[in-house]
This record gives C-alpha cells, structure tokens and sequence, in this order.
C-alpha cells in the first residue's frame, strides 16, 4: 500500500460502494425519487454494503456513525473476529433488528470468517467471503475479483469495475 | 421528505439517473447499465442526463445483488467519465418519474444548478486518503520519550499498591492525552498538506467504511486510522498529494491508503428544494 499513485484495486471498491450509495447528486422534486427518502434497501443491508469489507474483516457489520476508532480500542479485533466465528452475532451488532438483508450480510460475511484465523493465508476475506457466496449465486463475482485481483489491477484506471465482473476464474485463488 | 415515501414510489415509466455530462449533439454511451438495461444519454442544452429506462426501484434484500447494482451503477459513470468531461453522479437509485420530456424538463428548470456542478468539478476527481499508523509502536515512543510519563512510571514502581493504582490512571490518561495530540497533529498536518493540492477537501468522520476497508494490509495487523480525507483534485495533484502521503510512509510504523479517481460523488450537489 505504500504506493504514491492513487489506486483502483479491488480492495479499493469499498470506498466507492459506500460512495454510491451514500452520496452524488440527490434531487428534491416531486417527480424524483432517491433511495435515500425511501425505505428501500433496509438499513441493514446498507449498512452490511456499507461496512462491507470492514464487516469481512471484523466479522461484523456496524451501523453507519459507530466511532470505530472507539471500537477498536475499547475491544480491538481478536474478540471482535472471534465473535463472528459463531456465524450469528453480526445482526446484534447492527444494532438493529435482523432482517432478510441483514441475515443475507450476516451469512456472507459470516461464512467468510468462519474458516479459523489461522487457516487464512492472507487478509483476502473478501475472496473468502464471495467464495462462500459463489454456490448461491453466479453474481457474487464482483466481490472474489475485488478481493483477489488487486495487484495486476493496481496500476490502471478505469477498467477496473470492468474486470472485476468479468474474471471469474479468480474466485479459486484462495 | 418522508411523508410521501409510498406515494412517490409509483410509477409506470421512469428514468434510471447515473450522472449528469457536458455533452454536445446526440451524445451515445455504448455501455449496459444495470441488470444489463440500455443506457441512453438524454441531452438538453448540452447537458445529458445518462440514464436507463426502468419501471421500477432496484430494490432487494439481498446483499449480493445491491453490490453488483452498484458496481454496476459506477461501471456506467465510469464510461461516462472516459467519453466525457467529469461527470457528476447521481446517488444510487435516483429515478425521475416520467419519460425523456420529463428528464429534459427536469434539466431545463435546473440548467444552473446543473452548470454550476459541472464547471465546478470539470476535470476533478474525487480522491480517498487515509493515514493509519502502528498505534501500539507509537505509545512505546511516547512511553520512551516523554519525561513525565518517565517519572509516572518511577514513582509507580516505587509506591504502594493504592497510591500506584491511581498513579497508573494518571499515567494511562496522559499517554491517551499525548496520543491524541500526535493523532490530531498528524492529521492537521496532512491535511493541510494535501489541501493545498486540492479544490475541495474534508474529513471523513467516524466513518465506519473506510476503516480497515483495504484488503490489502494485514487483517490482523496493529495499525489504526489516524485520519481519512475525502479530496477533490485534478488528476494533475495525483502526484503531488502521492509525493506528500510518501513522506508520511517514509516513517517507519505508517500506513497509507490513496484511491481514485473516482467519479466525484462526495462533491456532487443537492438539486431542488431548500434541502
């Protein structure tokens, strides 16, 4: 990560989902609607996308405006991974109610940390996580590339998004 | 805005929004947009609304789809951004209720807004920092260094247990005190540093998101995020934002996380209303 060029790797979609989800231009008209007003996308699952790669490596999702610097330092990360470990604790943390959504994040991300700590060869649990999901639906590929491919793909601009939907065969690198 | 929810969800026909474009006569932009639908770019006085026809919300509970619809959504105002100046993108499922005339009309009533953002973030990007450090490294440091936690530290050894009880709290609460000093020195100075470099510039709080969100470093590694900045610059200040994140890393114990350039989503407008 020590690079001074700005980076588009996979790892790095994380902070453009939130951004797409959480920002742009948003109108206030009467014949306009914005996810934003409405109920739509539970605030489970935004929060699951919001904190996705976050919830891969903490095992769990927090709510949009949780201080994780407090977090970190009042529990650091081992009991918060050993938690997740059990598959279930991610919806309580939320701090909300389980939902459909919420429980579809929790059993992603859950599956991806459900393998020991000491099983994981680096820190792609993002590509764990996707790999977990892959036999329930061809459409997690984009999350397997985004965990998987971000070296070759450290270098170039605007093709990324591109790839990551396209290279499958990733998905068994790890 | 929450009290006509229900009602404004109706609609027969409507107008997917993935970002606004200086465009000049009969723009074209050869990509698929979301669950592969047709992407079209409506234009009026040279701005166009790239958009998708759609007869609903996307909406879902599952978590794997929303991803690949906003992975989706960025991949259109990705191509945008290749074939035309900056664009400026519209929140995830933002739809117009109506068809063509009624986007064209909606372009026409906020031509300035919608110039405005345009000229404003022309040739920007919006660009992610974050700085983290090896926070357990640098409390030894400041252990090491600083005199009076040197002399806590003594009179500790030398005290009895409840004198050093409240001693310690002392202790534990200057360190914290000194900590936070360097943290926010760090972080005022980065960002100074890159502001200089950039249009627009703030801080990302308390966000969850972006902590720890790199893959790439270790999971379990000590570091923790000093500050996270949200930079809008022209892909000319790459270099020079990358030159000052160098010197940042040329300290032993730091982290640093650059990404970009993203469409500048962070910087785009609110259009209409007093909101």
């Amino acid at each position: 990560m020590s690079s001074a060029k700005p980076t588009r790797k996979k790892s790095d979609l994380a902070d453009v989902l939130e951004l797409v989800l959480d920002k742009g231009i948003v109108i206030n008209a009467d014949i306009a609607v914005t996810v934003g007003e409405t109920e739509l996308l539970g605030i489970e699952i935004r929060a699951a996308i919001a904190s996705f790669e976050t919830a891969a490596q903490y095992g769990l999702a927090f709510p949009s405006g949780t201080d994780m610097r407090r977090v970190e330092q009042a529990s650091g990360r081992e009991p918060l991974e050993i938690e997740n470990e059990e598959g279930e604790t991610e919806t309580v943390d939320l701090g909300i109610s389980a939902s459909e959504g919420g429980s579809n994040a929790a059993k992603d991300e859950g599956s991806a940390s459900r393998s020991p700590p000491g099983d994981r060869p680096d820190p792609e649990v993002p590509t764990i996580t996707s790999s977990g999901s892959e036999s329930e639906s061809e459409s997690s590929d984009e999350e397997v590339d985004e965990g998987s491919n971000e070296d070759e793909a450290a270098d170039e601009d605007g093709e990324q998004n591109d790839e990551e939907v396209s290279e499958d065969e990733r998905e068994d690198e790890s | 805005m929450s009290q006509n929810q229900s009602a404004s969800l109706d609609f027969d026909e409507g107008r997917y929004l993935y970002c606004a474009v200086r465009t000049a006569d009969d723009p074209t932009l050869d990509i698929e947009g979301i669950e592969e639908g047709e992407v079209r770019i409506i234009e009026h006085e040279g701005i166009g609304a790239v958009i998708q026809p759609v007869e609903a919300m996307f909406d879902s509970d599952d978590l794997t789809k929303v991803r690949r619809w906003l992975l989706s959504h960025q991949r259109v105002v990705d191509a945008a951004g290749e074939n035309f100046d900056t664009p400026v993108p519209f929140r995830f499922d933002t739809v117009i209720k109506g068809d063509d005339e009624q986007v064209r009309g909606w372009i026409s009533e906020h031509t300035a807004e919608l110039t405005g953002a345009l000229d404003e973030l022309s040739g920007c990007w919006e660009y992610r920092v974050e700085l983290r450090w090896d926070e357990s490294a640098v409390r030894a440091e400041i252990a090491e260094d600083d005199e009076e936690l040197a002399d806590l530290a003594t009179r500790i050894d030398e005290s009895s247990e409840g004198t050093g009880y409240l001693l310690e709290k002392q202790y534990e609460q200057r360190l914290a005190d000194r900590l936070q000093d360097r943290r926010s020195d760090l972080a005022e100075s980065l960002y100074d540093r890159v502001a200089a470099h950039a249009e627009a510039i703030e801080t990302v709080g308390n966000n969850t998101t972006l902590l720890g969100a790199d893959g790439a470093t270790e999971t379990d590694d000590e570091f923790e995020t000093v500050v996270q900045l949200s930079v809008l610059a022209p892909e000319s200040s790459e270099g020079p934002i990358g030159d000052i994140l160098e010197e940042f890393l040329d300290n032993e114990g730091f982290d640093v996380r650059y990404t970009g350039p993203w469409p500048p989503y962070s910087h785009a407008p609110t259009i209409g209303g007093d909101e």
